[in-house]
């Protein structure tokens, strides 16, 4: 469901090796031939958002993060209303889901005035990907000495993860709060 | 008396098999982000799934023929090949999602992880298509798809504040800091989830593996116009309930455990236990349906012998096809590729293809050749305009959408 951003700007091509072969080309061959390059070019460079795609997307992953532990919170709660399969299911699940959503954050290049905010993002969202393998350990061990320990790290780190959203969602385009 | 079991039969199968994996996926979802403020599109696609269906119930029941048989006939070879491209690869996505939604039911109730269970989904889903008797595959899963009903209990076991969940069904807006493109890009997922494709091409199909005629129209009438607004009311059912447990903690639903949780959390181990025999059913019965509508739809337009009411070899391209698609099914699984975003690409592609598929059926039932005395009536034609000018819209919008949100992000 979560893509890569649609407005990511690409890295331009240096040094290319074959100018005389596009020379010798018809406009329509170069065009193509050039299209090609960059897109070769480009697929070894880090996606480029701008400011507002990179503000929409930090707050897209620490959204996805948030909706795990709430789910992980919830289930652990009620845990004697699942079967132990359900359970385990639904926080591989969410380790899953929140840890590919991190991946791809934390591999967009950051724009200059967000170079500090990226890095609390992502020790927020690689903090919250952490407990959501405690809470899978424990679960997968069944360890229920654990969870009441855990359901107080996951209230936590909710609150924690739902004010950083508030928080970017307040930036304005130099970095600052808006 | 027979009659009226026959008829509750329909209905109820109607019911059960409403619900697949992108109505499950798409309506919790939905509901977990934006309340029920997207039910009137719900509502709009079962309202128009009625109007088709009983179309091209009607047309099979008439004229004993499925609906690619006429549509290469009536509309020329070039026409039904586009009807079939379009139509085959949103087929093709959705019998794929239905597999990998098989196998992560699978996995909610094993603990097993679903790529380990695609193979043996795979394998099972095709035995069954090669095998089971046609009434056998459609009567047993839309029967135990009705398991799903444990959502409508469960919304009530959740003691909602009715309403608050009637101010969301009439707020026609996007909710939170939801932009308008985002809301709408799920309107537009919500109604391709309500108006599939393959449910028309197997509902006609299967009038003609039945044997319908003429006198069969009310009885199909009876089970679409009953059995497919029920089935809607339980896709609202499944948006209300993700909507009373996620919305509060602002949580989107990505998960098909996710979907069950609730649940769990009104009615317990037992409503949980109905719910994964739902999900099964539910999903087991859409691939079945998937997987023959592929056949169905080739073997229909190159002319060839198909349906299960002929024996296996007499139908054998039929069956062939089949198997081709429930190996390309599991090959795309096995990229590890997540089912849950296949059925959500699934969904939005659906309504692209829409008009593809509902254009040639109102041409078709317009046809005093074909349709004799039962050609479309007044308000069957203004209906079906209308709705394919919804669905032409849906279909021009869903794509931009779709790059626009980035899938919904």
């Amino acid at each position: 469901m979560r893509g890569y951003p649609a407005r990511g700007r690409r890295t331009p091509v240096h040094g290319v090796s074959c100018a005389g072969y596009l020379v010798a080309m018809k406009p329509a061959g170069v065009s193509i031939a050039t299209l090609a390059l960059c897109l070769l070019a480009s697929g070894c460079a880090p996606n480029r958002p701008d400011q507002d795609a990179w503000r929409a997307l930090a707050q897209q992953a620490l959204g996805d993060a948030s909706s795990a532990i709430s789910t992980d919170q919830v289930t652990l709660e009620k845990r004697g209303k699942v079967f132990p399969p359900y359970l385990k299911t639904v926080v591989i699940q969410a380790e899953d889901t929140s840890g590919k959503s991190a991946q791809k954050f934390a591999s967009l290049q950051p724009p200059g005035p967000y170079r500090q905010r990226y890095e609390t993002v992502t020790s927020a969202l690689d903090d919250a990907g952490s407990l959501l393998s405690d809470v899978r350990i424990a679960v997968v061990r069944h360890d229920t000495a654990e969870y009441p320990q855990l359901l107080k790290r996951l209230k936590k780190q909710s609150d924690k993860l739902s004010k950083l959203q508030d928080h970017i969602r307040a930036l304005a385009d130099d970095g600052s709060k808006g | 008396m027979k009659r009226l079991l026959s008829v509750a039969l329909g209905v109820l199968t109607a019911i059960g098999g409403f619900v697949d994996i992108g109505d499950l996926v798409t309506n919790a979802e939905v509901g977990s982000r934006f309340g029920l403020s997207l039910a009137w599109v719900t509502v709009i696609g079962v309202v128009g799934i009625c109007v088709f269906s009983e179309m091209s119930g009607r047309i099979a029941a008439v004229s004993g023929r499925a609906t690619f048989d006429l549509v290469r006939e009536r509309l020329g070879p070039g026409m039904g090949m586009v009807n079939l491209l379009g139509s085959m690869a949103v087929t093709l996505l959705t019998f794929v999602a239905e597999i990998g939604g098989v196998s992560l039911a699978f996995q909610l109730i094993t603990g097993v992880d679903y790529l380990l269970l695609f193979p043996v989904v795979g394998v099972l889903v095709w035995v069954i298509l090669w095998r089971a008797k046609f009434s056998h595959i459609e009567n047993v899963f839309g029967m135990l798809g009705l398991g799903l009903l444990v959502f409508v209990v469960a919304l009530f076991h959740l003691g909602p504040d009715w309403s608050q969940l009637g101010h969301s069904a009439l707020s026609f807006h996007p909710t939170r800091d939801e932009s308008w493109a985002t809301w709408a890009y799920y309107g537009v997922a919500l109604f391709g989830a309500a108006m599939t494709p393959y449910e028309v091409f197997f509902f006609s199909s299967g009038g003609v593996e039945e044997k319908w005629g003429p006198k069969d129209v009310s009885v199909m009438r009876t089970n679409v116009f009953l059995g497919f607004p029920l089935g809607g009311l339980l896709s609202v059912a499944i948006a209300a309930c993700a909507y009373l447990v996620y919305y509060p903690l602002q949580a989107s639903v990505d998960t098909l455990g996710q979907v069950g949780l609730p649940i769990a959390l009104a009615l317990g181990k037992i409503g949980l236990a109905i719910a994964l025999l739902g999900f099964v059913a539910a999903t087991f019965g859409a691939a079945c349906e998937t997987g023959l509508s592929t056949g169905y739809s080739i073997a229909q337009y190159f002319g060839w012998q198909w349906g299960k009411f002929v024996r296996t070899d007499v139908a054998a391209r039929f069956h062939l096809v089949i198997l081709l698609a429930t190996v390309l099914a599991m090959g795309v699984l096995a990229t590890q590729v997540d089912p849950v975003m296949v059925t959500e690409a699934s969904v939005v592609f659906s309504a692209v293809a829409l008009p593809l598929t509902y254009f040639p059926i109102l041409v078709v039932a317009n046809d005093p050749d074909y349709m004799g005395e039962r050609v479309n009536g007044r308000v069957t034609n203004a209906l079906g305009t209308v709705f394919l000018i919804v669905v032409t819209v849906a279909a021009v919008a869903a794509l931009p959408l779709m790059v626009w949100t980035r899938m919904g992000a």
